[in-house]
């Protein structure tokens, strides 16, 4: 539920701010689309309205929140740029802690003072499946920064991105080497009978 | 982690700008229509950073010519930091002491000892002529400040820019976009006592982290941490009689 004076504000000109919020354990990742920090939250799942979300830069690719937000999209990246090397470095994602973690982007309108009018209503909810960490070599003058792209699944219909990978009994001799103990798998799969190897 | 103290000042006297320019920019983008077919603007930065030039630096000696380098050698590449002043003394709340040509004067120099007696080199200490307090705590990202001003010789009331040290996040600058009326304030700063005007501003950078009331506010000459914007150099060049004009610009450090 947006609240009236948040709406009041979307119909002139207004600073907004969107907020993403991943659930990550124990610490949840938050940034917005802001160049300052900022103490906010969103009630249904931060504990207070005074957590410090990061800010993150601006948004590199506007029309693709957008088609989330209508919709019509079922699976989406969020592509934020502009993040400090050493922000990103205080969270170790890695894909076995992102996978499946609830994932929240919402917006609230900031006031002339740029505090925001509302706790941040909470627009879409996602699942995220992966995360992708890109700090391109820089050169000359350029300032290293951090694109932060998350791949998330909304909705029933989704579709979802596999992270297994299959173990093959190749897999395992390369790890431990003439150990056969796999080998059988491939004709169990099929159903074949298999004979329990004698050592 | 990128740190924002204990940093290099420039020396803007010494590089002698022909121009400068400050200036707060941020991020909006048009909105669409409303329904009556007028554009409304979104802002999506919550906020503007700083950021400024000084222009056509003034650089022949042998020592501008070094100095000047030791800008480039540390600032180009835009990854390493120094504190950049504004050179606010004209327009800013200052006293118009004695000496020619009138002009306000941010910081008195050349304060002797106690016994009368100046440093070696001939140089005093050095005082800022107006400064200011928190008198009230404010969290990060405030939009609003409560602040004392001391040794102003007019009120505040239009725009002034002013800075504070910030433990972790170093000088940062800001200037007031609506201010209140003021109100009588004495307060102890340093064990001495002073008398002066506090007022309630709102300011146009938001506080980059949270203050304490009582942490000083400076007024002469504010200063910010800044880099050169991404992908702008300052190339060492000189003309005849080694004659130099470097343009340099800053944003403000992230």
């Amino acid at each position: 539920m947006v609240p009236a004076g948040v709406i009041a504000a979307l119909r002139g000109s207004h600073q907004l701010g969107i907020f993403f919020r991943l659930d990550l354990d124990p610490d949840p990742l938050r940034l917005w689309l802001g160049i300052n920090d900022i103490p906010a939250g969103i009630e249904s799942v931060d504990a207070t309205t005074q957590e410090t979300y990061l800010g993150g830069g601006i948004l590199q690719d506007v029309p693709m929140l957008e088609a989330v937000l209508n919709g019509v999209a079922d699976r989406a990246e969020f592509i934020v740029s502009g993040i400090e090397p050493a922000t990103m470095a205080r969270w170790n994602l890695d894909e076995v802690k992102v996978r499946g973690k609830a994932f929240h982007v919402g917006i609230t309108t900031l006031d002339d003072y740029y505090q925001p009018m509302s706790a941040v209503v909470p627009m879409i909810t996602g699942r995220a499946s992966r995360i992708t960490e890109a700090m391109p070599p820089v050169t000359g003058t350029d300032s290293p920064t951090v694109t932060l792209a998350l791949s998330v699944g909304f909705g029933i219909t989704t579709r979802d991105r596999t992270s297994q990978a299959l173990w093959s009994p190749v897999h395992h001799k390369a790890a431990h080497p003439g150990d056969r103990f796999c080998d059988g798998t491939a004709r169990m799969e099929r159903g074949a009978p298999v004979t329990w190897p004698k050592f | 982690m990128a740190v924002y103290i204990n940093l290099p000042t420039l020396d803007v006297d010494f590089i002698k700008p022909q121009r400068m320019s400050f200036d707060t920019p941020g991020g909006g983008m048009e909105g669409g229509r409303n329904s009556l077919g007028e554009g409304i603007t979104i802002g999506l930065s919550g906020g503007p950073m700083i950021a400024g030039a000084f222009e056509n630096c003034w650089v022949q000696a042998p020592e501008e010519h070094e100095y000047a380098n030791w800008i480039a050698a540390r600032m180009n590449g835009s990854f390493r930091f120094m504190v950049v002043p504004f050179l606010t003394d004209w327009m800013g709340p200052f006293p118009v002491l004695s000496g020619y040509p009138p002009v306000p004067q941010p910081i008195i120099n050349g304060i002797p000892h106690s016994d009368g007696a100046l440093f070696a080199d001939g140089a005093g200490y050095s005082q800022a002529t107006v400064f200011g307090t928190f008198a009230q705590s404010a969290a990060l990202n405030a939009g609003q400040i409560v602040v004392n001003v001391y040794g102003a010789t007019r009120d505040l009331r239009h725009s002034d820019w002013m800075s504070t040290y910030h433990s972790v996040k170093g000088w940062r600058a800001w200037r007031y976009w609506e201010c209140s009326d003021p109100a009588d304030v004495s307060e102890t700063v340093d064990g001495v006592s002073y008398s002066g005007k506090q007022y309630t501003l709102a300011i146009d950078v938001p506080l980059r982290q949270a203050v304490e009331a009582g942490q000083r506010i400076e007024l002469a000459r504010p200063r910010c941490v800044m880099k050169f914007p991404a992908g702008f150099t300052m190339p060492w060049e000189a003309e005849g009689f080694w004659q130099s004009r470097p343009s340099m610009r800053f944003v403000e450090a992230f």
